[in-house]
């Protein structure tokens, strides 16, 4: 038992550092010296997760009484949340002056919500995936109302109403599922739905919950109608963190999830799943690609765009189900394009959004056509924002491409890699237009737009790895 | 009593919660129907713990979380709705709508 403490340290470590935030918060009016608190909090469990959570052998360590676990996924995405979490707080620097005397709440609720998210990817049972997912839900709520606008409070109650009612449907069908399997420990229900040849319809409708619960927060098409309005009137830099970070929590739990399902299954279940999760998947690159077209608000065009993207990656969760009964194809194999996908998906996004943060703050306005021939203004956001948009259209020598072909090849599903393909060419359409209003014309703003240090360096980090995992691929990054 | 009857009970309660959030407007009443929903969820939660084959605690360790997390939930809910309400002066879903 005591051991196992050392597993818990970066966590703990997040957790002292958001109490440190609340509590220096009270005398400490500098920005500067509770940002750096923040930092270095991050950065520190993130060594410590490399120390204590890195497990070589992937062979997966269950600890806590079975409530979490090590291994691979689990480590990546940490390890990513921790990175989006430092690039968030860091780009937060220029924009917090929006909300300067919350400062302090800003900081811990970002502590808190990477928290839950540690939490959430290393979840080995339902209970835990539950508060964990809670936490890191709660978290978010706070932090989309946190502006003293209109939008934000707009945003916040949307977020809460839709989350709640979501949040409900998930515990039902978890309920369901510890009903129909007798327990609640990941490992037991994948060997309860083994030894079910026939499994009954309460079990189904549980899993079906679930995966419903889970698609609310990656914004997968039909659950993704809160997700532009909520991304158009949170704080920009809470945008950022809710498509990615959040995004990615609820995909990383949802691969879990299905991977034991059809796994257990292969032949009963895994082909019913397989079609439930290529549906969403097509509907999701569909509605984002064809939604996002007709946005004239470019974080509502990033909104649809990450939709679409959720849909990219739901080809990689129909590959468990599609290739459950086939031994020759490795579940090692799918994750890695998961993963890949994930951490070019987060980096563009970051680079995008921060891009966004500087270029809005000077001509307060996040209309598209606003930003015509602003890259005489900004040249290097214009180039950052460049970069990241072709990233996320899966252009070649862009960590983007990279991504999108190992999730691609990942599915062994000529049907569902020719409609993804398809999907790509659409995406062009939206993602070449804002380059090209970008680089054209005259802008009405005359001054010269200059971010300060932390946000340029959170642009120039993403950029330069979506370039580095473009051309030299993601194993050797 | 069997667990038919818990679980029959569970599921209208929680249709009923599902119907209210969906067709209510005020946002106060879409956070009862979700209590609603939480505690048909608790209902089920404890009936299987309580019938299942194997005996476990789970079901009724899992209805204390599920507690303390509507209770969290509500406290956020009722916070964020006294913002809507100091900047609309209304609580109505069908009239906040400046994000289209």
């Amino acid at each position: 038992m005591l051991e196992t403490i050392t597993f818990f340290l970066p966590e703990i470590c997040i957790a002292l550092t958001a109490i440190i935030i609340l509590i220096s918060g009270l005398f400490i009016k500098n920005r500067n010296v509770l940002t750096a608190i923040s930092c270095i909090g991050i950065i520190a469990s993130a060594v410590l997760t490399v120390i204590y959570q890195y497990d070589p052998m992937s062979h997966g360590i269950v600890y806590a009484s079975g409530l979490l676990c090590i291994d691979m996924t689990s480590f990546y995405f940490r390890m990513l949340f921790a990175v989006i979490a430092l690039l968030v707080v860091m780009a937060s620097q220029d924009y917090a002056k929006n909300f300067e005397s919350k400062y302090p709440e800003y900081l811990v609720l970002i502590n808190l919500a990477l928290l839950g998210m540690t939490l959430l990817v290393s979840s080995y049972n339902l209970i835990s995936m539950f508060a964990s997912l809670e936490l890191m839900a709660l978290s978010f709520y706070a932090l989309t109302s946190l502006m003293n606008t209109k939008q934000s409070a707009e945003a916040g109650m949307k977020y809460i109403l839709l989350g709640g009612i979501n949040s409900a449907i998930l515990l039902f069908g978890m309920s369901l599922v510890f009903g129909y399997t007798g327990s609640i420990n990941i490992d037991d229900i994948f060997f309860s739905i083994m030894g079910t040849a026939d499994p009954e319809i309460g079990l189904i409708l549980g899993i079906a919950m679930i995966i419903a619960g889970f698609s609310f927060k990656t914004a997968a098409v039909p659950f993704h109608s809160w997700a532009p309005d909520v991304y158009d009137g949170s704080p920009t830099t809470i945008t950022l963190f809710l498509s990615t970070a959040s995004k990615l929590a609820g995909m990383a739990t949802l691969a879990r999830l299905i991977e034991i399902v059809s796994y257990g299954s292969p032949t009963v279940l895994a082909p019913k799943l397989a079609i439930v999760i290529a549906v969403l998947s097509v509907l999701s690159m569909l509605v984002g690609n064809i939604g996002a077209i007709r946005q004239t608000n470019i974080k509502k065009m990033l909104a649809f765009s990450g939709i679409s993207q959720t849909g990219y990656m739901m080809l990689a969760l129909a590959a468990f189900c599609l290739n459950a009964a086939d031994a020759s194809v490795s579940n090692y194999e799918i994750f890695i394009g998961l993963i890949t996908f994930a951490v070019a998906f987060a980096l563009a996004e970051a680079a995008a959004f921060t891009g966004v943060i500087t270029i809005s703050d000077h001509i307060k306005s996040d209309k598209i056509e606003n930003y015509r021939g602003i890259a005489k203004q900004a040249p290097f956001a214009a180039v950052v924002i460049t970069i990241a948009l072709l990233s996320l259209m899966g252009l070649p020598a862009t960590a983007g491409f990279i991504g999108k072909f190992e999730v691609f090849a990942s599915t062994h599903n000529t049907v569902l890699i020719i409609i993804g393909v398809l999907n790509s060419v659409i995406s062009a359409a939206y993602y070449l237009n804002v380059i090209r209003v970008m680089w054209t014309g005259e802008n009405e703003y005359k001054g010269k737009i200059e971010a300060s240090w932390l946000p340029l360096t959170v642009m120039v980090v993403a950029a330069t790895l979506v370039i580095g995992i473009g051309l030299f691929g993601f194993n050797y990054i | 009593m069997t667990l038919e009857y818990y679980i029959i009970l569970a599921f209208l309660l929680f249709a009923i919660g599902l119907y209210g959030a969906f067709s209510r407007r005020s946002a106060i009443m879409i956070f009862i129907s979700i209590e609603i929903m939480l505690n048909a969820v608790n209902i089920s939660l404890v009936a299987f713990s309580k019938f299942s084959a194997i005996a476990t605690a789970y079901g009724h360790i899992f209805t204390i979380f599920s507690m303390v997390v509507a209770a969290a939930e509500v406290t956020i809910g009722l916070a964020i709705v006294l913002a809507i309400f100091r900047h609309f002066e209304d609580i109505d879903t069908n009239d906040i709508n400046l994000l289209k």
